[in-house]
Protein backbone atom coordinates (compact mmCIF):
# COMPACT_ATOMS: atom_id res chain seq x y z
CA UNK A 1 0.00 0.00 0.00
CA UNK A 2 1.43 3.37 -0.56
CA UNK A 3 1.79 5.85 1.96
CA UNK A 4 0.37 8.82 0.01
CA UNK A 5 -2.24 8.14 -2.68
CA UNK A 6 -4.01 11.19 -4.60
CA UNK A 7 -6.96 9.92 -6.62
CA UNK A 8 -7.75 11.41 -9.45
CA UNK A 9 -7.98 14.94 -8.07
CA UNK A 10 -9.35 17.88 -10.05
CA UNK A 11 -8.74 21.49 -8.76
CA UNK A 12 -10.41 24.57 -9.94
CA UNK A 13 -9.70 28.13 -9.18
CA UNK A 14 -12.70 29.79 -10.35
CA UNK A 15 -12.92 28.51 -14.00
CA UNK A 16 -9.37 27.81 -14.34
CA UNK A 17 -8.72 24.01 -14.03
CA UNK A 18 -5.24 23.75 -11.92
CA UNK A 19 -5.67 20.23 -11.72
CA UNK A 20 -6.77 17.61 -13.92
CA UNK A 21 -7.55 14.18 -12.85
CA UNK A 22 -3.94 13.42 -11.06
CA UNK A 23 -3.64 10.16 -9.73
CA UNK A 24 -0.41 9.52 -7.86
CA UNK A 25 1.42 7.38 -5.40
CA UNK A 26 4.64 7.70 -2.86
CA UNK A 27 5.64 5.51 -0.84
CA UNK A 28 7.47 4.99 2.24
CA UNK A 29 10.99 6.72 2.84
CA UNK A 30 11.00 7.61 -0.64
CA UNK A 31 11.96 10.63 -2.46
CA UNK A 32 9.12 11.75 -4.51
CA UNK A 33 9.09 14.72 -7.22
CA UNK A 34 7.12 16.94 -8.65
CA UNK A 35 8.73 18.68 -11.86
CA UNK A 36 6.84 21.20 -14.38
CA UNK A 37 7.30 24.79 -15.36
CA UNK A 38 5.64 27.81 -13.99
CA UNK A 39 1.59 27.64 -13.28
CA UNK A 40 1.88 23.68 -14.23
CA UNK A 41 -0.23 23.10 -10.78
CA UNK A 42 2.97 21.97 -8.70
CA UNK A 43 1.98 24.47 -5.65
CA UNK A 44 -1.87 23.63 -5.88
CA UNK A 45 -0.91 20.37 -5.90
CA UNK A 46 0.70 20.13 -2.47
CA UNK A 47 -2.12 22.76 -1.15
CA UNK A 48 -4.01 20.32 -1.87
CA UNK A 49 -2.76 17.71 0.06
CA UNK A 50 -2.10 19.96 2.97
CA UNK A 51 -5.79 20.99 3.06
CA UNK A 52 -5.59 24.78 1.90
CA UNK A 53 -7.31 24.21 -1.21
CA UNK A 54 -10.29 22.01 -1.30
CA UNK A 55 -10.58 19.60 -4.05
CA UNK A 56 -13.74 19.99 -6.20
CA UNK A 57 -13.80 16.06 -6.72
CA UNK A 58 -10.80 13.26 -5.34
CA UNK A 59 -9.21 13.36 -2.43
CA UNK A 60 -6.46 12.49 -0.97
CA UNK A 61 -5.58 8.73 1.15
CA UNK A 62 -2.69 8.39 3.85
CA UNK A 63 -2.00 4.78 4.66
CA UNK A 64 -5.20 4.05 2.93
CA UNK A 65 -7.10 6.51 4.56
CA UNK A 66 -8.87 9.34 3.39
CA UNK A 67 -7.14 12.50 4.88
CA UNK A 68 -9.00 15.11 7.40
CA UNK A 69 -10.28 18.14 5.83
CA UNK A 70 -9.03 21.05 7.80
CA UNK A 71 -5.04 22.02 7.75
CA UNK A 72 -4.41 21.65 11.40
CA UNK A 73 -6.44 18.26 10.95
CA UNK A 74 -4.22 16.86 8.31
CA UNK A 75 -0.43 18.08 10.05
CA UNK A 76 -2.24 15.79 13.37
CA UNK A 77 -1.95 12.97 10.80
CA UNK A 78 1.40 13.45 10.16
CA UNK A 79 1.99 15.32 7.10
CA UNK A 80 3.60 18.51 7.48
CA UNK A 81 3.92 21.01 4.57
CA UNK A 82 6.74 23.68 4.32
CA UNK A 83 5.21 26.23 2.06
CA UNK A 84 6.55 28.21 -1.29
CA UNK A 85 8.79 30.96 -0.16
CA UNK A 86 9.03 29.57 3.58
CA UNK A 87 6.83 31.79 5.01
CA UNK A 88 9.08 31.77 8.45
CA UNK A 89 7.22 34.17 10.83
CA UNK A 90 9.73 36.73 10.78
CA UNK A 91 8.11 38.94 13.49
CA UNK A 92 8.59 35.53 16.10
CA UNK A 93 11.93 34.64 17.30
CA UNK A 94 13.60 31.67 15.93
CA UNK A 95 12.76 29.94 18.75
CA UNK A 96 9.21 30.85 18.95
CA UNK A 97 8.95 29.58 15.11
CA UNK A 98 10.51 26.58 16.17
CA UNK A 99 8.41 25.82 19.32
CA UNK A 100 5.43 26.91 16.93
CA UNK A 101 5.94 23.98 14.62
CA UNK A 102 5.51 21.80 17.51
CA UNK A 103 2.39 23.08 18.48
CA UNK A 104 0.64 19.70 18.44
CA UNK A 105 2.86 18.19 20.62
CA UNK A 106 3.65 18.05 24.82
CA UNK A 107 7.24 18.10 25.03
CA UNK A 108 8.82 20.24 22.84
CA UNK A 109 12.26 20.99 24.68
CA UNK A 110 13.30 17.97 23.33
CA UNK A 111 12.42 18.24 19.61
CA UNK A 112 13.89 21.64 20.19
CA UNK A 113 17.20 19.96 21.39
CA UNK A 114 16.87 18.26 17.88
CA UNK A 115 16.71 20.67 15.55
CA UNK A 116 18.91 22.60 17.34
CA UNK A 117 21.90 19.77 17.12
CA UNK A 118 20.57 19.58 13.43
CA UNK A 119 21.26 23.13 12.67
CA UNK A 120 23.64 24.86 15.56
CA UNK A 121 23.25 28.38 13.66
CA UNK A 122 19.84 28.38 14.58
CA UNK A 123 20.62 27.89 18.28
CA UNK A 124 23.26 30.78 17.67
CA UNK A 125 20.87 33.10 17.07
CA UNK A 126 17.55 31.39 18.76
CA UNK A 127 16.49 34.95 20.34
CA UNK A 128 16.65 36.75 16.94
CA UNK A 129 13.48 37.79 14.92
CA UNK A 130 13.08 35.22 11.99
CA UNK A 131 12.98 38.25 9.47
CA UNK A 132 16.74 38.59 10.40
CA UNK A 133 17.77 35.27 8.89
CA UNK A 134 19.50 34.84 5.23
CA UNK A 135 17.25 33.31 2.43
CA UNK A 136 19.13 30.06 2.99
CA UNK A 137 18.70 29.90 7.02
CA UNK A 138 15.19 30.72 6.22
CA UNK A 139 14.71 27.89 4.73
CA UNK A 140 16.81 25.89 7.17
CA UNK A 141 14.36 27.52 9.95
CA UNK A 142 11.44 26.31 7.99
CA UNK A 143 12.45 23.06 7.06
CA UNK A 144 13.65 22.68 11.07
CA UNK A 145 10.16 24.10 12.05
CA UNK A 146 8.45 21.47 10.10
CA UNK A 147 10.62 18.51 11.22
CA UNK A 148 8.97 19.54 14.82
CA UNK A 149 5.88 18.59 14.49
CA UNK A 150 7.50 14.74 13.97
CA UNK A 151 6.02 14.46 10.43
CA UNK A 152 5.89 11.05 8.35
CA UNK A 153 5.94 12.91 5.46
CA UNK A 154 7.05 16.03 4.69
CA UNK A 155 5.77 18.14 1.94
CA UNK A 156 8.34 20.92 0.42
CA UNK A 157 7.24 23.52 -2.19
CA UNK A 158 10.43 24.92 -4.22
CA UNK A 159 12.92 24.54 -0.96
CA UNK A 160 16.14 25.76 -3.47
CA UNK A 161 13.61 29.49 -4.40
CA UNK A 162 15.93 32.15 -4.47
CA UNK A 163 18.83 30.74 -3.10
CA UNK A 164 22.65 30.83 -4.20
CA UNK A 165 24.05 27.61 -6.10
CA UNK A 166 25.76 26.73 -3.30
CA UNK A 167 23.15 26.42 -0.82
CA UNK A 168 20.61 24.57 -2.89
CA UNK A 169 23.76 22.41 -2.38
CA UNK A 170 23.05 22.07 1.29
CA UNK A 171 19.34 22.11 0.69
CA UNK A 172 18.80 18.92 -1.34
CA UNK A 173 21.68 17.67 0.99
CA UNK A 174 19.77 18.19 3.78
CA UNK A 175 16.77 16.81 2.31
CA UNK A 176 18.34 13.25 1.46
CA UNK A 177 19.30 13.19 5.35
CA UNK A 178 15.40 13.77 6.07
CA UNK A 179 14.65 11.09 3.90
CA UNK A 180 17.54 8.89 6.02
CA UNK A 181 15.98 9.97 8.96
CA UNK A 182 12.68 7.82 7.58
CA UNK A 183 10.87 10.59 6.56
CA UNK A 184 8.84 10.57 3.09
CA UNK A 185 9.70 13.46 1.04
CA UNK A 186 7.32 14.71 -1.22
CA UNK A 187 9.25 17.76 -3.52
CA UNK A 188 8.03 20.14 -5.94
CA UNK A 189 10.51 21.94 -7.64
CA UNK A 190 11.52 23.69 -10.92
CA UNK A 191 15.27 23.09 -10.60
CA UNK A 192 14.61 19.55 -12.21
CA UNK A 193 17.72 18.49 -12.98
CA UNK A 194 18.60 18.57 -8.86
CA UNK A 195 15.24 17.52 -8.24
CA UNK A 196 15.86 14.37 -10.33
CA UNK A 197 19.38 13.80 -9.49
CA UNK A 198 17.99 12.98 -5.71
CA UNK A 199 14.69 11.69 -5.83
CA UNK A 200 13.45 7.80 -6.11
CA UNK A 201 10.48 8.63 -7.47
CA UNK A 202 9.02 12.02 -9.61
CA UNK A 203 6.42 12.81 -12.18
CA UNK A 204 5.94 15.57 -14.27
CA UNK A 205 3.35 17.64 -14.26
CA UNK A 206 2.13 19.77 -17.37
CA UNK A 207 -1.29 22.37 -17.31
CA UNK A 208 -2.35 20.33 -14.75
CA UNK A 209 -2.09 17.05 -16.07
CA UNK A 210 0.32 13.83 -14.93
CA UNK A 211 2.24 13.42 -18.54
CA UNK A 212 5.44 11.20 -17.13
CA UNK A 213 6.41 9.52 -14.12
CA UNK A 214 9.21 6.86 -13.20
CA UNK A 215 12.35 6.80 -11.51
CA UNK A 216 14.22 9.95 -11.01
CA UNK A 217 16.85 8.57 -13.34
CA UNK A 218 14.73 7.19 -15.63
CA UNK A 219 13.13 11.01 -16.36
CA UNK A 220 16.52 12.22 -16.55
CA UNK A 221 17.15 10.32 -19.42
CA UNK A 222 14.15 10.49 -20.99
CA UNK A 223 14.08 11.87 -24.13
CA UNK A 224 10.75 14.77 -23.34
CA UNK A 225 11.94 15.61 -20.12
CA UNK A 226 15.60 16.39 -21.19
CA UNK A 227 14.44 18.41 -23.60
CA UNK A 228 11.07 20.49 -21.52
CA UNK A 229 12.99 20.99 -18.62
CA UNK A 230 17.07 19.90 -18.49
CA UNK A 231 17.67 22.40 -21.75
CA UNK A 232 19.20 19.13 -23.21
CA UNK B 1 2.17 69.24 43.95
CA UNK B 2 -0.65 70.26 41.36
CA UNK B 3 1.23 68.25 38.70
CA UNK B 4 1.42 65.01 41.32
CA UNK B 5 -2.31 65.14 41.57
CA UNK B 6 -2.99 65.58 37.82
CA UNK B 7 -0.51 62.30 37.31
CA UNK B 8 -2.23 60.66 39.81
CA UNK B 9 -5.69 61.14 38.45
CA UNK B 10 -4.62 60.71 34.91
CA UNK B 11 -3.50 57.11 35.73
CA UNK B 12 -6.52 55.45 36.60
CA UNK B 13 -8.37 57.32 33.44
CA UNK B 14 -5.11 55.75 32.01
CA UNK B 15 -5.93 52.55 32.74
CA UNK B 16 -8.90 52.57 31.43
CA UNK B 17 -8.08 53.74 28.25
CA UNK B 18 -5.55 50.76 27.84
CA UNK B 19 -8.12 48.21 28.63
CA UNK B 20 -9.58 49.97 25.74
CA UNK B 21 -6.39 49.92 23.51
CA UNK B 22 -5.26 46.62 24.05
CA UNK B 23 -8.64 45.23 24.06
CA UNK B 24 -8.85 47.17 20.39
CA UNK B 25 -5.20 46.25 19.56
CA UNK B 26 -5.78 42.65 19.75
CA UNK B 27 -8.43 42.32 16.84
CA UNK B 28 -6.23 44.48 15.00
CA UNK B 29 -3.19 42.61 14.98
CA UNK B 30 -5.05 39.28 14.62
CA UNK B 31 -7.64 40.36 11.81
CA UNK B 32 -5.77 43.54 10.55
CA UNK B 33 -9.14 45.56 10.91
CA UNK B 34 -10.12 48.42 13.20
CA UNK B 35 -13.11 47.18 14.99
CA UNK B 36 -15.32 49.61 15.26
CA UNK B 37 -17.95 47.56 17.36
CA UNK B 38 -15.61 47.36 20.34
CA UNK B 39 -16.85 50.48 21.72
CA UNK B 40 -20.71 49.54 21.60
CA UNK B 41 -19.81 45.66 23.04
CA UNK B 42 -18.03 48.01 25.68
CA UNK B 43 -21.84 49.71 26.27
CA UNK B 44 -24.18 46.83 25.97
CA UNK B 45 -21.17 44.64 28.90
CA UNK B 46 -21.35 47.84 31.36
CA UNK B 47 -25.46 47.63 31.34
CA UNK B 48 -26.03 44.29 31.68
CA UNK B 49 -23.68 44.32 34.71
CA UNK B 50 -25.82 47.19 35.91
CA UNK B 51 -28.73 45.31 35.14
CA UNK B 52 -28.51 41.81 36.15
CA UNK B 53 -26.27 42.17 39.19
CA UNK B 54 -25.02 45.89 40.28
CA UNK B 55 -28.79 46.89 40.20
CA UNK B 56 -30.08 44.58 42.22
CA UNK B 57 -28.00 45.63 44.90
CA UNK B 58 -24.94 42.91 43.66
CA UNK B 59 -21.77 44.46 44.85
CA UNK B 60 -18.57 45.79 43.13
CA UNK B 61 -17.34 42.44 41.75
CA UNK B 62 -20.41 40.50 40.69
CA UNK B 63 -20.89 43.40 39.04
CA UNK B 64 -17.71 43.31 37.29
CA UNK B 65 -17.50 39.66 36.44
CA UNK B 66 -21.54 39.98 34.80
CA UNK B 67 -20.05 42.65 32.81
CA UNK B 68 -16.85 40.74 31.60
CA UNK B 69 -18.73 37.42 30.68
CA UNK B 70 -21.12 39.31 28.52
CA UNK B 71 -18.26 41.07 26.72
CA UNK B 72 -16.52 37.67 25.88
CA UNK B 73 -19.50 35.93 25.23
CA UNK B 74 -21.13 38.99 22.58
CA UNK B 75 -17.82 38.94 21.64
CA UNK B 76 -17.32 35.36 20.23
CA UNK B 77 -21.06 35.79 18.94
CA UNK B 78 -19.97 38.77 16.88
CA UNK B 79 -17.30 37.04 15.59
CA UNK B 80 -19.35 34.29 14.67
CA UNK B 81 -22.12 36.01 12.92
CA UNK B 82 -20.46 39.09 11.69
CA UNK B 83 -16.58 38.11 10.18
CA UNK B 84 -16.83 34.55 10.17
CA UNK B 85 -17.57 33.98 6.95
CA UNK B 86 -15.72 37.07 5.46
CA UNK B 87 -12.58 35.23 6.84
CA UNK B 88 -13.01 31.95 5.13
CA UNK B 89 -13.94 33.20 2.29
CA UNK B 90 -10.94 35.28 2.37
CA UNK B 91 -13.15 38.34 1.00
CA UNK B 92 -11.77 41.73 0.62
CA UNK B 93 -11.26 43.58 4.27
CA UNK B 94 -13.14 46.36 3.68
CA UNK B 95 -15.94 44.11 4.53
CA UNK B 96 -15.01 43.81 8.06
CA UNK B 97 -14.61 47.08 8.96
CA UNK B 98 -18.25 47.51 7.48
CA UNK B 99 -19.31 44.51 9.08
CA UNK B 100 -17.86 45.95 12.44
CA UNK B 101 -19.69 49.06 12.30
CA UNK B 102 -23.21 47.28 11.56
CA UNK B 103 -22.69 45.01 14.43
CA UNK B 104 -21.69 48.32 16.95
CA UNK B 105 -24.93 49.79 15.54
CA UNK B 106 -26.79 46.67 16.67
CA UNK B 107 -25.22 46.20 19.90
CA UNK B 108 -26.35 50.40 20.61
CA UNK B 109 -29.49 49.72 19.37
CA UNK B 110 -30.37 46.58 22.07
CA UNK B 111 -29.32 49.14 24.75
CA UNK B 112 -30.99 51.87 23.42
CA UNK B 113 -34.29 49.93 23.28
CA UNK B 114 -33.99 48.76 26.94
CA UNK B 115 -32.52 51.96 28.21
CA UNK B 116 -34.07 54.65 26.05
CA UNK B 117 -31.66 57.93 26.35
CA UNK B 118 -31.89 57.71 30.23
CA UNK B 119 -28.45 57.80 32.26
CA UNK B 120 -27.41 55.29 34.91
CA UNK B 121 -25.34 55.46 37.94
CA UNK B 122 -24.03 52.38 39.14
CA UNK B 123 -24.12 52.56 43.19
CA UNK B 124 -21.41 53.89 45.42
CA UNK B 125 -19.17 50.91 45.61
CA UNK B 126 -16.56 53.26 47.27
CA UNK B 127 -16.57 55.25 50.17
CA UNK B 128 -14.61 59.27 50.83
CA UNK B 129 -11.23 59.15 48.73
CA UNK B 130 -7.80 58.82 50.66
CA UNK B 131 -5.64 62.04 51.88
CA UNK B 132 -2.55 60.97 51.15
CA UNK B 133 0.02 64.01 51.93
CA UNK B 134 -2.10 66.69 50.35
CA UNK B 135 -3.30 64.79 47.85
CA UNK B 136 -6.59 63.11 46.69
CA UNK B 137 -6.90 59.35 45.77
CA UNK B 138 -10.13 58.08 44.82
CA UNK B 139 -10.53 54.30 46.47
CA UNK B 140 -12.28 53.78 42.82
CA UNK B 141 -9.05 54.76 40.75
CA UNK B 142 -6.49 52.83 43.41
CA UNK B 143 -9.13 49.33 42.48
CA UNK B 144 -9.25 50.91 38.82
CA UNK B 145 -5.60 50.79 38.37
CA UNK B 146 -5.31 47.77 40.09
CA UNK B 147 -7.38 45.51 38.30
CA UNK B 148 -6.47 46.71 35.23
CA UNK B 149 -2.73 46.61 35.82
CA UNK B 150 -3.65 43.26 36.81
CA UNK B 151 -5.39 42.14 33.47
CA UNK B 152 -2.89 43.24 31.36
CA UNK B 153 -0.23 41.93 33.11
CA UNK B 154 -1.70 38.39 32.50
CA UNK B 155 -2.64 39.25 28.91
CA UNK B 156 1.36 40.16 28.52
CA UNK B 157 2.29 36.89 29.92
CA UNK B 158 -0.33 35.03 28.25
CA UNK B 159 0.67 36.59 24.90
CA UNK B 160 4.39 35.83 25.24
CA UNK B 161 4.53 33.14 27.38
CA UNK B 162 2.06 30.23 26.33
CA UNK B 163 1.53 27.99 23.78
CA UNK B 164 -1.93 29.75 23.16
CA UNK B 165 0.06 32.98 22.95
CA UNK B 166 2.55 31.56 20.37
CA UNK B 167 -0.15 30.78 18.20
CA UNK B 168 -2.08 33.54 18.39
CA UNK B 169 1.09 35.50 17.37
CA UNK B 170 1.71 32.97 14.41
CA UNK B 171 -1.99 33.10 13.26
CA UNK B 172 -1.05 37.34 13.07
CA UNK B 173 1.61 36.87 10.73
CA UNK B 174 0.20 34.38 8.79
CA UNK B 175 -3.12 31.98 8.86
CA UNK B 176 -2.61 30.09 6.42
CA UNK B 177 0.95 28.95 7.46
CA UNK B 178 -0.20 29.03 11.06
CA UNK B 179 -2.85 25.90 9.83
CA UNK B 180 0.16 24.17 8.60
CA UNK B 181 1.76 24.03 11.60
CA UNK B 182 -0.97 22.49 13.18
CA UNK B 183 -3.04 25.49 14.80
CA UNK B 184 -6.67 25.63 14.64
CA UNK B 185 -6.92 29.00 13.12
CA UNK B 186 -10.44 29.66 13.87
CA UNK B 187 -10.27 28.75 17.51
CA UNK B 188 -7.68 31.27 18.26
CA UNK B 189 -9.36 33.93 16.48
CA UNK B 190 -12.06 32.77 18.42
CA UNK B 191 -9.83 33.16 22.00
CA UNK B 192 -8.45 36.16 20.57
CA UNK B 193 -12.20 37.53 20.58
CA UNK B 194 -13.17 36.51 23.87
CA UNK B 195 -10.18 37.67 25.35
CA UNK B 196 -10.88 41.11 23.32
CA UNK B 197 -14.49 41.12 24.50
CA UNK B 198 -13.38 40.48 28.53
CA UNK B 199 -11.21 43.33 28.55
CA UNK B 200 -14.37 45.60 26.98
CA UNK B 201 -16.65 44.40 29.67
CA UNK B 202 -13.85 45.34 32.40
CA UNK B 203 -13.85 48.86 30.83
CA UNK B 204 -17.25 49.32 30.60
CA UNK B 205 -17.67 48.80 34.00
CA UNK B 206 -14.83 51.14 34.90
CA UNK B 207 -16.29 53.88 32.54
CA UNK B 208 -19.80 53.43 34.19
CA UNK B 209 -17.91 53.93 37.65
CA UNK B 210 -16.28 56.72 36.62
CA UNK B 211 -18.46 58.26 34.83
CA UNK B 212 -22.35 57.54 34.16
CA UNK B 213 -23.70 54.99 31.95
CA UNK B 214 -25.23 56.19 28.85
CA UNK B 215 -26.16 54.36 25.04
CA UNK B 216 -23.63 56.16 23.59
CA UNK B 217 -20.50 56.55 25.61
CA UNK B 218 -19.01 53.46 23.55
CA UNK B 219 -17.65 56.33 21.64
CA UNK B 220 -15.24 57.06 24.33
CA UNK B 221 -13.23 54.19 22.32
CA UNK B 222 -12.06 57.13 20.19
CA UNK B 223 -9.64 57.51 22.29
CA UNK B 224 -8.55 53.81 22.65
CA UNK B 225 -7.70 54.09 18.69
CA UNK B 226 -6.06 57.47 19.65
CA UNK B 227 -3.67 55.82 22.25
CA UNK B 228 -2.95 52.96 19.92
CA UNK B 229 -2.01 55.34 17.51
CA UNK B 230 0.05 57.34 19.53
CA UNK B 231 1.88 53.63 21.19
CA UNK B 232 1.59 52.34 17.62
CA UNK B 233 -0.94 50.86 16.26
CA UNK B 234 -0.69 46.56 16.77
CA UNK B 235 1.49 46.78 19.50
CA UNK B 236 -0.04 45.91 22.57
CA UNK B 237 2.97 47.58 24.86
CA UNK B 238 2.70 50.75 22.90
CA UNK B 239 -1.13 50.54 23.19
CA UNK B 240 -0.87 50.76 27.02
CA UNK B 241 2.02 53.29 26.95
CA UNK B 242 -0.28 55.31 24.75
CA UNK B 243 -3.03 55.19 26.98
CA UNK B 244 -1.54 56.05 30.25
CA UNK B 245 0.15 59.16 28.12
CA UNK B 246 -3.46 59.97 27.04
CA UNK B 247 -4.99 59.65 30.31
CA UNK B 248 -2.48 61.76 32.10
CA UNK B 249 -2.14 64.37 28.96
CA UNK B 250 -6.32 64.83 29.13
CA UNK B 251 -6.71 64.77 33.19
CA UNK B 252 -3.92 67.62 32.74
CA UNK B 253 -5.41 69.74 30.09
CA UNK B 254 -8.81 69.17 31.27
CA UNK B 255 -7.62 71.30 34.67
CA UNK B 256 -5.69 73.88 32.75
CA UNK B 257 -7.64 74.76 29.99
CA UNK B 258 -11.07 73.25 30.90
CA UNK B 259 -12.91 70.05 29.28
CA UNK B 260 -14.10 72.44 26.16
CA UNK B 261 -10.57 72.92 24.53
CA UNK B 262 -8.85 69.33 25.94
CA UNK B 263 -10.04 67.24 23.60
CA UNK B 264 -8.85 69.43 20.65
CA UNK B 265 -5.25 69.16 21.87
CA UNK B 266 -5.82 65.33 22.09
CA UNK B 267 -6.66 65.27 18.50
CA UNK B 268 -3.60 67.92 17.64
CA UNK B 269 -1.26 65.03 19.56
CA UNK B 270 -2.59 62.16 17.50
CA UNK B 271 -1.97 64.32 14.09
CA UNK B 272 1.14 65.19 15.54
CA UNK B 273 1.86 62.13 15.77
CA UNK B 274 0.96 60.96 12.87
CA UNK B 275 2.79 63.57 10.63
CA UNK B 276 5.85 62.72 13.01
CA UNK B 277 6.14 59.00 13.84
CA UNK B 278 3.28 57.26 12.14
CA UNK B 279 4.44 54.23 13.47
CA UNK B 280 3.51 55.27 16.65
CA UNK B 281 5.66 55.21 20.10
CA UNK B 282 6.57 51.56 20.01
CA UNK B 283 5.70 50.73 16.55
CA UNK B 284 8.55 49.08 14.27
CA UNK B 285 8.75 47.52 11.44
CA UNK B 286 10.21 44.28 10.82
CA UNK B 287 10.96 43.65 7.47
CA UNK B 288 11.51 40.79 5.62
CA UNK B 289 14.78 40.02 4.23
CA UNK B 290 14.44 38.13 0.50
Amino acid sequence: MPLLETKDLWVNYDFVEALKNVSIQADEGEIYSIIGSNGAGKTTLLRTISGLVKPKSGYVEFMGEKLPSKPHKIVQKGIVHVPEGRKTFSGLTIEDNLLVGAHLHKDMEESLETQYQCFPILRERRHQFAGTLSGGEQQMLAIARGLMSRPRIMLLDEPSLGLAPLIVNEVFDLIKRIRDMGITIFVVEQNARKALSICDKACVLENGVVTVCGTGSDLLESDVVRRAYLGA
Amino acid sequence: MQILQYLINGIALGSVYALIATGFSLIFNVLKFSNFSHGALMTLSAFSGYFIAAGNGWGLVPTILVSVLTGAAVSLFGEFVAFRRILTHNTSPVYFFVSSITLGTLYEGIVVLKVGANFYNYPRFFGKPYRIAGLFVARSDIIIFCISAAALLLLAYMIRKTKTGRALRSVSFDRDTASLMGINVTRTIQFAFIVSGALAGLAGVFLGINYTLYPTMGSIVVKGFIASVIGGLGSLPGAIIGAMLLGILETTLISIIGSGYAPVFTFVIMLVFLLVRPRGIAGSNIQEKA
